[in-house]
């Protein structure tokens, strides 16, 4: 059963609540929903007011209160989007591309990041050559985790932490009837990477990294990487970038559609069903006995995927899971991803 | 003589007295079950399940008499102003002269008039009352259940004889005899039973008075791992439910079980196992001792107890649990409800199988502590003594070095089969230790109950190792289920009470129609006048609606870690389907 804190104070006691609606993203909490009263007004029912999630005593879930309108419908975002409108700044003041130098500017020299704590050393080196006007501070966090193969995401304690993608399955869908809702597409398909990027005179340069069995197999399909928030920078690193978003990403298929399983349909690897308000993103699924042609000379009964995004309402016994890579296909999912590009 | 018939309440009216009458028609609705398909991998059929029942909807006709027309618009007047309130109650009696009242909570209702002109020509009105109503009735009473002082059990048998006990259900050859001073059954676990089973049972016959003591405590051990059942008075179709199981040293399991509130003495029963077919020629059931108790042992020490309730009714009822005590504040309090059944009690340290050698200190919660560092703190629970689902896993700890500030804990609930662990997956929690050398309760994390499939040879693997520098000891852990169980944390102070610091009262208030959220409060007079709710930051966990369950009974687990013997009291209104039956 969840609860939620509103500023501190249970929401239970601010006034009559319907069920959560929790979704976790890419980098960790991401959305939070929940229905009162038309009529309540309470001073902590405000934008900004931070939002913290509980199912039972174990927090699952961090954000900031969107201001609500009057139907009765509250919502929060996740807490990483307090990092999405800011610059990286030092604790001098001074634009930078230095993780570790930005976090402890936001985070301990202003309260830019209330409540946030850096656990580990992320990476304290400047990322770009110079400055980038244009470079927000979840653009570096992007940046530097494409590079490096890595995933970024900011827990419900409001630790910011980069890692790998998880490799094991924490949960399997033990029936491939179940695990068939996922369509594969191509729109994210890609055997190879064209990057463009400044030389140390300015000048737009390209290197080119890809997968020669990919292109083997599947045909070569390029697709082309902007570079400019390098700022000066040579081959070598441009090709290292590269490299990184390769491993990532994969040169392979994306998905066109989600997964809505039921309770029962996803289990633990033990074979328990698994409780569905213990489904969060980044972690992997394992769709077993759905087949996975999408490497080249590879054949697998089982398909590993890692979830990007989760969505759950308190008490009902389905959940919504789309895989990263996954492609918009209808409008809601559209608009929103024009929204986070632009 | 009194007059026999169906009265009808409708908050302070009385519809069946003049002016009002209730003519024939009255529909008191159905409560509509809320019901999903769970997907399943079944080809026939689908599997369902109830998630809830919604309200139902009551029509009562009612008719308005009057000596004149002005009469009848004032006490249409009266119906209106009962109408017309957010939240009302609706009394019903079936009017034998035996039968007790059945209370529906009721939502505003609609009122509509029947118009027909001969009404008005003869002094009558008709209307028909339209309203939901919560879909249990309840009893006009609240059934408050009062504290017990535990006594600690007593043997009914001491199992250094076998008169009175027989092995009639096993397999050919079964022999009954005592073997270190327990009554053993040995069989022959290949050779199956005309029931078609492998396994035997032991019968005793011989009365135990059950009017006061309801718990009967069985001490038993099995060379065969089996599962285990209990059936009482002959009556070979319901096995009682299992409402706690505890190991009691020696390979010996005590496993309780709760006799009905109505049944005032136990003639005879049969405790049996059941296995696979196993190659052992003789194998053997042991019963050391039969015990009997007016209430559950402690676990550990007098801060950790148990109270088994079985609610009247017919439906599932929320009710308040109160925890006081008349002198000391509580400290961190925790109430836990669960349906009783399969001997599910959340405390781990019963089941500590290996670690870090426990000191015994009576100033915790589970009579010992122990260092969580260099070597597993490591638990073993039979596989079918925790429920499956959702559960937490919680601790009790503190720094023992003067450290302040992170730290943290590794920990893995898995699964152990013969010594051999399959599951490799640890995490770790940190959290933040307030002050040095000062105990404190944290959840460590989720898991999934059972890890894997286990047969009954298997074990619930629990493993806590600190992971940071600082040193901590532990004094208890928990597993709390959370599927079905409801999950209370709150800090009440400890020490000497006074509002503000200590509190020596909790009230846990269900949700009600007044309440949808329920209640928590706190308070330190004993008519409870002085209860408000407690700061935010004091809860842990707010879940506040506690469930007893009829069918088996509810466990209520309580932990206070201010005082020893807390006084657990509960309150409910019984709740049925239609028709109150007490």
């Amino acid at each position: 059963m969840l609860s939620a804190k509103v500023g501190g104070k249970w929401l239970g006691t601010i006034g009559a609540h319907g069920p959560i609606t929790v979704e976790y993203g890419r980098h960790g909490s991401e959305l939070a929903s929940w229905e009162m009263s038309t009529t309540i007004q309470h001073p902590l029912l405000r934008g900004n007011v931070p939002v913290e999630i509980y199912d039972g005593g174990i927090r699952i879930w961090s954000g900031t209160m969107i201001e609500p309108n009057d139907a009765g419908e509250f919502s929060a975002r996740g807490i990483w989007y307090q990092a999405a409108g800011l610059y990286p700044v030092d604790y001098l003041g001074n634009l930078t591309t230095n993780i570790d130098a930005a976090l402890y500017g936001s985070i301990i020299q202003r309260p830019e990041l209330p409540g946030w704590s850096q656990p580990v050393s992320i990476n304290n080196a400047e990322w770009a050559s110079s400055t980038n006007a244009d470079m927000r501070l979840t653009d570096l966090f992007d940046n530097f985790a494409n590079e490096n193969a890595l995933e970024w995401w900011v827990t419900p304690d409001k630790a910011i932490l980069f890692g790998v993608a998880p490799t094991t399955p924490s949960w399997v869908v033990p029936h491939a009837v179940a695990g068939q809702g996922l369509v594969p597409s191509e729109d994210e398909f890609f055997t190879h990477l064209i990057g463009r990027y400044l030389d140390a005179a300015g000048d737009y340069q390209t290197v080119t990294v890809g997968s020669a069995e990919a292109e083997a197999v599947f045909g070569r399909r390029s697709k082309m990487v902007d570079l400019t928030d390098l700022s000066n920078t040579d081959a070598t690193r441009a090709s290292n970038v590269l490299t990184g978003m390769l491993l990532k990403s994969g040169a392979r298929m994306g998905w066109g559609e989600g997964l809505e399983l039921g309770y029962g349909q996803i289990v633990t690897p033990g074979g328990t069903a698994a409780p569905l308000n213990q489904i969060t993103s980044l972690q992997m699924v394992r769709l077993a006995g759905v087949v996975d042609a999408s490497k080249p000379y590879i054949f697998r009964t089982y398909c590993d995927i890692v979830l990007e995004s989760v969505r759950y309402t308190d008490g009902e016994r389905s959940i919504s899971l789309k895989p990263i890579g996954y492609a918009p296909r209808n409008f809601e999912d559209n608009l929103r991803a024009a929204i986070d590009a632009a | 003589m009194t007059d026999l018939y169906p009265t009808f309440r409708f908050g302070s009216l009385e519809l069946t007295q003049y002016p009002f009458a209730v003519p024939f028609g009255r529909d008191f609705g159905n409560p509509k079950g809320l019901v999903t398909e769970v997907i399943s991998a079944l080809t026939e059929g689908s599997l369902t399940q109830r998630t809830g029942t919604e309200n139902r909807e009551v029509t009562i006709p009612v008719m308005v008499m009057g000596a004149d027309l002005l009469e009848l618009a004032e006490s249409e007047a009266m119906l209106v102003a009962e109408a017309q309130k957010e939240r009302n109650e609706f009394a019903f009696n079936p009017g034998d002269g035996i039968a007790v009242d059945s209370v529906y909570d009721t939502y505003a209702a609609d009122l509509a008039q029947e118009h027909d002109d001969n009404h008005d020509i003869n002094f009558v009105r008709i209307y028909s009352l339209t309203f939901a109503a919560y879909p249990w009735p309840r009893s006009s009473d609240k059934v408050i259940t009062p504290a017990v002082g535990i006594v600690a059990p007593t043997a009914v048998d001491s199992g250094s004889s076998t008169s009175g006990w027989s092995a009639t259900e096993g397999p050919t050859g079964t022999t009954v005899t005592v073997v270190s001073g327990a009554v053993t059954a040995t069989y022959n676990a290949a050779t199956v039973r005309s029931s078609g089973y492998y396994g035997t049972s032991l019968t005793r016959a011989g009365s135990i008075d059950t009017s006061v003591n309801k718990l009967i405590g069985i001490d038993w051990k099995s060379s065969v791992p089996a599962v285990h059942s209990l059936n009482m008075n002959g009556n070979p179709f319901a096995n009682e439910v299992e409402v706690r199981r505890e190991p009691i040293g020696s390979g010996y399991t005590r496993s309780w079980y709760r006799v009905a509130d109505s049944v005032s003495s136990v003639s005879t029963f049969r405790f049996g196992i059941v296995h696979p077919k196993n190659s052992s020629a003789s194998a053997t059931l042991s019963v050391d001792q039969v015990v009997q108790a007016n209430a559950l042992p402690v676990t550990g020490t007098a801060r950790q107890i148990t109270r088994i309730i079985q609610p009247g009714g017919s439906i599932t009822a929320e009710g308040d649990v109160i925890v006081q005590h008349a002198t000391a504040g509580l400290g961190q309090t925790i109430v836990f409800s669960h349906p009783a059944g399969g001997g599910y009690s959340p405390p781990l340290r019963q089941w500590r199988s290996d670690g870090p050698t426990p000191v015994a200190d009576s100033a915790t919660v589970s009579g010992f502590r122990n260092s969580l560092a260099t070597t597993r703190t490591l638990f073993k629970i039979p596989f079918d003594a925790l429920p499956q689902g959702d559960a937490q896993l919680w601790v009790r700890v503190r720094q023992t070095t003067g450290f302040a500030g992170t730290v943290g804990i590794g920990y893995g609930v898995g699964s152990d089969m013969n010594g051999y662990v399959p599951d490799a997956e640890e995490s770790e929690t940190r959290f933040l230790i307030p002050d040095a050398n000062i105990w404190t309760i944290v959840p460590l994390g989720r898991v999934t109950l059972p890890p894997r499939t286990l047969g009954p040879a298997g074990f619930v693997r629990v493993a806590l190792l600190r992971s940071t520098v600082h040193d901590l000891e532990l004094d208890e852990a928990w597993l709390f289920a959370m599927d079905r169980g409801r999950l209370t944390v709150v800090d009440c102070g400890a020490g000497t009470p006074a509002t503000g610091t200590a509190h020596n009262r909790l009230v846990v208030s269900a949700p009600s129609l007044e309440r949808p959220f329920g209640d928590l409060v706190v308070g330190t007079a004993a008519d409870l006048s002085d209860t408000y709710a407690p700061q935010d930051s004091k809860i842990t966990c707010p879940q506040v609606g506690h469930r007893f369950n009829p069918d088996g009974g509810s466990a209520i687990f309580t932990v206070t870690t201010g005082t020893t013997d807390a006084q657990v009291s509960l309150e409910h209104y019984p709740r049925w389907h239609t028709n109150a039956a007490s």
